[in-house]
């Protein structure tokens, strides 16, 4: 169990671990086929390739990169996703052991605690060199806690949790390792636990780990206490209560992605919406976290109801979230998003573009009444 | 305007497409901006070396495929002056002439020069001059000469509409009663005699069109916005008629798309449309769907695939945006009666043979220009024996012959789909054949699955000769294939199998309606569990704007309309074109393949 080996060592600690898993992206990771000089994967069993951030391709540009991850996993036999779904989620869904280590390039890796794992960032260079070399030294930075108390309550869920979490954390968890405890964290569902864990990246800390207990100088979130939050994108110190926020139009919502893409944020979504309108002016995009969802949704008429209240639905994928091929905004734009984003050069023509992150109730409810309110 | 003038020509080959004129991704760009792509897919470095005055020589069919306007303005912007060639696509003719460029037909010029060659226009002795060799061309007709020295159809409405003000210019009489109508006639002629109350038309006449309803997709709705106000339009002639549909660019693909879709409601909102669609699927679909089109209409709409509700016997067709404020303006377009072309195929389709496959066969026969500004009639026991969806196929493909309209006759299914009384559309049958320019007659036994090849529609194979041509990308959709029954042919192939996972599918349902459809039957599920991305219904992949794009040497087998060079990427990557069926046996292995042994199989 490589977490238990990083649980027990002290900061400062060197290792040198066997990832169980290389994970590749269109979005972050499509430079290291050409970045591995000739050169093979130690373990070609081990290289997990998808093309999940621009499905459909919008550019000529993305497309070279996904064709030269297409052929790498063609040539190396790697197991090859194509338009199936967000890698994280199917990684989940199909891959990920409790315990176990993955390596990749992407922003939300701590979404792999919820499973018990660990996840690293690595940079392409790295990653190239990690898949050849089948190891990675790790050196344990300093950890951090934080203890999860109490039980959600409706209408709060995981990524009002997510949102709570990082705000109260602030910079204190950069370059750290983050355990996350408590009694607060068994009670969370399934979908719940990975909405919460998948954002926590955004903290800036080093990896996420789920600890048995907690430390004496643990931070506290009480669950009981959370309430539908609304962050501004890119700082979520200033994360507020959706219901106190002074009214704000939005132009664009955005439903889906790897924090609020699984069947369950799909039927809060359309439980708000059936039988209504969204705004004529809003236009507001739903995307699937992976195949098994849409398919799912599909059964059981979400996608009806969706389609019926105005909302463009799209395919599984990272799609509005990444906004490189579809849903793109522009400066006029204020958007509300259940996704993850902006980083800069993501959610259209980028930093400047206002941008508000949410759950997908709230996303909802907002589209409902073109202003950013939570649902009731 | 000058009679006389001399410029160096720039040489260029047989039907130069819109696209190639401007590639879709650069539409929505300022034309000051626009003009540095001019004729970027086939001559990459053509705009740095423009002049201003530069003439264009070029072989038939110039200027065909998308209705897009940009296309001549951009031009005339780059500083071309005129176009010399022995035939222009008629939604482009009409475009230029709108904007004040000049097109000048002649047969030979093109075979006798180099790029680089100086000729002489003399608009008075109608002659163009190379090296001392004369060589003939018409004489335009009045009312466009008109227009092209007011500089465009703009400055025409402005000053007709300043006329009307002042009380110089009578506004124009209404219908005249019903007359008993005389004589045989295509159906073409019919719906127009019809339309403007004539006792009898024949090819060659021009009328003016009093269109049923006029709708301008979401690409264009800046355009038509700009126009109408520099025309002088404070209102339309019969907005309660006219439409907006947002079908391109809702979800928004391209950084241009949101300001785009704003200028959509801005035109709707202040001019009062009454009919407008957000996000409701391919207006193509849409406007025979929901019964906007109907037997016996005339409509035009802002896109060439308008010749598709020809499939309910509604005579429409494409138009620019100019055209569109113009009629939207003064509530009529004038038309000129097109010549026909009987299309009769009897008998009974083989196993694995679509419509599409049809409509591929006739085209490669017609060629890319062989039904210019034609109206394509089809009959036979094999059409009345196909569905309203499988007409629809046809008749959307139908303008890349360059026609005008592709026009079925309506009969009981036709009825029924469109929710009209079949007693008040007797009176529309296809001709006899002595009505028309030309019969053809086909074997419906004949046909084969067929492809349209790289790159141009025209290039019409069976499969057979390209089976095993390895692809990248599939796409299933589209106004031409993006119906109920394109989508259930493709999930019972399908079922229970996986695509390769290095070639990438994608499924577009052409409306919501269909895909809900879809949905319930488990066709949507079906392909989606086969490694399809099913999308919401918009014009998706077909558009080449996003929803697909490919790299460097790609090969896409689809379902859409026009495999032109640098569509869906780069110039290296190839489209073919093929039925749903043909798309979803190729997608099993990856490889183009022949459906019909599959089909059989899968019955037996």
């Amino acid at each position: 169990m490589k977490t238990a080996t990083l649980l027990g060592a002290t900061s400062g600690a060197k290792f040198t671990l066997e990832p169980d898993w290389f994970v590749l992206t269109d979005g972050t990771a499509h430079t290291v086929p050409a970045l591995l000089g000739g050169k093979k994967p130690k373990d070609p069993g081990k290289v997990k390739v998808f093309i999940d951030h621009e499905t459909p391709c919008g550019s000529e540009k993305v497309a070279a990169h996904q064709k030269a991850l297409v052929s790498f996993a063609r040539e190396q036999g790697c197991e090859l996703s194509n338009g199936y779904g967000i890698a994280y989620q199917l990684m989940l869904d199909k891959a990920i052991r409790p315990g176990q280590l993955v390596v990749h390039c992407g922003d939300f890796g701590s979404i792999y605690a919820a499973a018990g794992a660990l996840a690293l960032k690595l940079s392409p260079e790295e990653m190239a060199q990690a898949m050849v070399n089948g190891e990675i030294s790790l050196t344990v930075p300093e950890a951090v806690c934080l203890e999860l108390l109490g039980e959600l309550r409706s209408p709060a869920c995981g990524k009002d949790a997510a949102l709570s979490a990082l705000k109260l954390l602030g910079s204190q968890a950069a370059g750290r390792l983050l355990l996350v405890c408590g009694g607060g964290l068994n009670s969370l569902t399934g979908s719940e636990r990975l909405a919460f864990f998948q954002l926590l990246s955004a903290c800036g800390c080093a990896a996420v780990l789920t600890a048995p207990e907690a430390k004496a100088d643990a931070l506290q979130l009480d669950l009981s206490a959370v309430v539908p939050m609304v962050s501004p994108a890119e700082d979520f110190s200033a994360a507020v209560p959706a219901a106190e926020l002074p009214e704000k139009a939005v132009s664009a919502v955005f439903i889906g992605g790897c924090s609020q893409g699984r069947i369950e944020d799909i039927r809060a979504a359309a439980a708000l919406c059936k039988g209504k309108r969204v705004q004529r002016k809003v236009r507001v995009t739903v995307a699937f976290a992976s195949t098994e969802v849409y398919v799912q949704a599909a059964n059981e008429g979400l996608i009806d109801t969706l389609l019926d209240a105005g909302a463009v639905v799209m395919n599984q994928g990272c799609s509005a979230c990444y906004a490189h091929s579809q849903g793109l905004v522009d400066l006029k734009d204020t958007v509300l998003s259940a996704g993850s984003r902006p980083c800069p050069d993501c959610l259209g023509s980028g930093k400047n573009v206002e941008t508000w992150l949410c759950s997908a109730a709230t996303a909802m409810s907002s589209a409902l009444t073109g202003h950013i309110c939570p649902a009731e | 305007m000058e009679k006389v003038f001399s410029s160096r020509i720039w040489l260029m080959r047989r039907d130069i497409d819109t696209d190639i004129i401007i590639p879709t991704q650069y539409l929505g760009l300022p034309m000051e901006e626009m003009k540095k792509y001019v004729f970027e897919p086939l001559y990459p470095d053509l705009a740095a070396k423009l002049q201003p005055g530069d003439i264009i020589v070029a072989g038939p069919n110039f200027g065909c495929g998308s209705s897009r306007e940009m296309a001549p303005e951009v031009m005339k912007t780059a500083g071309i002056r005129c176009v010399i060639a022995p035939s222009f696509a008629r939604i482009f003719f009409r475009n230029a002439i709108n904007n004040g460029m000049l097109l000048l037909e002649n047969d030979e010029l093109y075979k006798h020069v180099k790029d680089g060659d100086t000729v002489t226009v003399d608009l008075e002795n109608l002659c163009v001059v190379h090296q001392g060799q004369q060589y003939p061309i018409p004489q335009i007709p009045e009312n466009l000469l008109e227009i092209i020295e007011n500089g465009g159809l703009v400055k025409t409405c402005e000053l007709e509409n300043q006329r009307l003000r002042e009380g110089t210019l009578k506004p124009r009489a209404g219908l005249p009663p019903e007359p008993v109508y005389t004589g045989e006639h295509t159906l073409a002629e019919k719906i127009l005699m019809h339309n403007t109350h004539s006792a009898s038309l024949r090819p060659g006449d021009i009328v003016m069109a009093r269109p049923d309803r006029l709708f301008v997709l979401d690409i264009y709705t800046a355009p038509t916005y700009n126009k109408l106000k520099g025309m002088g339009y404070t209102k339309l002639a019969r907005p309660e008629d006219d439409g907006v549909i947002d079908d391109h660019q809702i979800p928004c693909v391209l950084f241009d798309d949101p300001e785009s879709f704003r200028s959509g409601c801005k035109l709707a909102d202040e001019y009062h449309f009454g009919t407008h669609l957000i996000g409701e699927g391919v207006g193509h679909q849409l406007i025979p769907e929901q019964g906007i089109a109907k037997p016996g209409g005339v409509i035009f709409v802002t896109d060439s695939h308008t010749t598709t509700y020809g499939a309910v016997g509604c005579f429409s067709t494409g138009v620019g945006y100019t055209e569109m404020a113009a009629a939207l303006g003064r509530g009529e377009m004038w038309v000129r009666v097109p010549s026909a072309i009987k299309i009769q195929i009897d008998g009974v389709l083989p196993e694995g043979v679509m419509s599409k496959d049809v409509i591929l066969r006739i085209l490669g026969d017609l060629t890319a220009n062989g039904g210019t500004y034609r109206s394509l009639e089809f009959c036979g026991t094999a059409v009345d024996a196909m569905s309203v969806d499988s007409r629809i196929c046809i008749s959307n493909m139908a303008v890349e012959c360059g026609a005008k309209v592709g026009l079925f006759a309506p009969d009981a299914k036709t009825c029924a789909y469109s929710g009209v009384d079949p007693a008040s559309v007797a009176w529309m049958t296809v001709g006899p054949d002595e009505c028309y320019e030309r019969v053809l007659r086909y074997k419906a036994e004949d046909f084969v699955p067929n492809l349209s090849v790289p790159q141009y529609v025209d290039n019409v194979h069976p499969v057979s000769e390209y089976e095993g041509t390895e692809v990248n990308q599939l796409f299933l959709g589209s106004c031409t294939n993006g119906r109920l029954e394109d989508v259930a042919v493709a999930a019972k192939i399908l079922e229970g199998h996986h695509v390769p996972t290095h070639v990438k599918f994608i499924v577009t349902c052409a409306t919501k309606k269909i895909y809900k459809e879809a949905i319930a039957a488990g066709y949507a599920q079906t392909l989606a569990q086969a490694g399809a991305m099913v999308t919401m219904p918009y014009c998706s992949l077909c558009q080449g704007r996003g929803g697909g794009v490919v790299s460097e040497d790609e090969v896409i087998l689809s379902t859409n309309n026009r495999n032109f060079l640098g569509r869906m990427g780069p110039a290296s990557s190839k489209i073919y074109l093929g039925s749903p069926a043909t798309i979803a046996v190729s997608a099993l292995t990856g490889r183009i393949t022949d459906p019909r042994e599959y089909l059989a199989q899968l019955k037996g």
